[in-house]
């Protein structure tokens, strides 16, 4: 397969920078209407004066092309990450921090490349994507974390107005000076509202199981790597990159208390939490 | 295979941490994960190709756990055929030397 940008040498310039997680992204599109789109969807994650080392060109090609029933892939090839779904193709180069993007113009297909290429960008410095949903209560982060209906965006419903929503489905963790702080990101779930833009160091994450009553307890360490493992959004099935998701899960399990949160969907859960 | 010729070598195609008593293991190949209990993981900590199976058994298993020689080894069988069919465990008929350890 291959993948080209060829663009008009006339070309005006529509790029926006899109900061996730401390990564500013620069998506270069030459379509004031996609440019549109971006800043609408990343409103509150553009930085309009960051110089990004971080590139995305996004050509935009006619939807149809594609087949829209196929699966998310992703390999290495050639040092170049390849991504590939029914609705885009794209590669991303580790080493240049570059990338491009063969897509129609519109949000969810360069939302679901910037998740992967974050995947990509996190794993080899300990980070990861969590499907869970998190928010920050008095500057600690909490992540809450279970399969489809657990209870994620649940949990962001039933938040208290002095609690800042990270996200209600993709969690972003990163390490920093050897601790771990949850960001905020725009990958919103069902709750359909983007993240708050803000950080915090990660207090502990809940894994949600739903009961009559609400209460927090210890899980075996083993099983809390297990559920972390489970939960971790990664797409790249290469071996090196599956050690490092690995290897970041152990220490990230070490570090930061996993505990099992078992909850009655109203509000009260929230008085266990901060 | 009989089981006194059985040497057992961990897959290069894995990832495993032993947490406890437990070891979690995860495929390179196809991510899968794994969990094993402490017989498992006391197995698991023990193929490294040198020793046979049925010696694991006897002094990994039956000597900390409160099983029969009988049970635990067929048991022990049940256990590596299932990894290997995963392909994270091989076997050999013989030893083998720590460099030359087959996938």
């Amino acid at each position: 397969m291959t993948l080209t940008m060829q663009l008009p040498e006339t070309a005006v310039n529509h790029d926006v920078v899109i900061e996730i997680g401390g990564f500013p992204i620069e998506v270069q599109t030459t379509d004031a209407e996609f440019e549109r789109i971006l800043r609408g969807r990343y409103r509150d994650y553009l930085r309009p004066d960051a110089a990004s080392e971080f590139a995305l060109r996004v050509q935009l090609t006619n939807p149809d092309s594609f087949d829209p029933d196929a699966d998310a892939e992703v390999w290495l090839e050639d040092r170049e990450w390849r991504m590939e779904r029914g609705d885009f193709r794209a590669r991303w180069n580790p080493e240049k921090r570059r990338g491009q993007v063969l897509q129609s113009a519109n949000p969810y297909s360069i939302d679901s490349v910037l998740r992967i290429v974050h995947t990509l960008m996190l794993a080899p410095e300990g980070g990861f994507l969590l499907h869970a949903s998190s928010a920050v209560r008095n500057g600690k982060a909490f992540m809450f974390s279970g399969v489809s209906e657990a209870g994620k965006t649940t949990m962001a419903r039933l938040a208290p107005p002095d609690v800042a929503l990270l996200t209600d489905e993709a969690s972003y963790v990163r390490k920093r000076d050897g601790r771990y702080f949850a960001y905020g990101t725009p990958f919103a779930g069902e709750f359909g509202e983007p993240g708050k833009n803000i950080s915090a160091p990660i207090e502990a994450v809940y894994l949600l199981k739903k009961a009559p009553d609400n209460r927090i307890e210890e899980i075996d360490p083993a099983i809390a790597l297990q559920r972390i493992l489970r939960n971790i959004l990664f797409f790249a099935h290469q071996p090196e990159m599956v050690r490092q998701v690995f290897d970041a899960a152990c220490a990230f399990v070490a570090a930061v208390p996993v505990l099992q949160l078992s909850f009655f969907p109203d509000e009260r859960v929230w008085e266990l939490i901060g | 295979m009989a089981s006194t010729e059985m040497y057992l070598t961990q897959s290069d195609d894995i990832a495993s941490r032993t947490i406890g008593d437990d070891t979690l293991i995860m495929s390179t190949l196809d991510s899968t994960i794994f969990m094993l209990n402490s017989v498992g993981s006391a197995i698991w900590n023990s193929a490294d190709g040198s020793m046979p199976l049925s010696r694991i058994v006897q002094e990994k298993v039956c000597s900390e756990f409160d099983v029969t020689d009988e049970q635990a080894l067929a048991d022990a069988q049940e256990f590596v055929d299932e990894l290997v069919k995963h392909g994270i465990l091989s076997i050999s008929d013989a030893p083998v030397p720590p460099k030359e350890k087959t996938q």
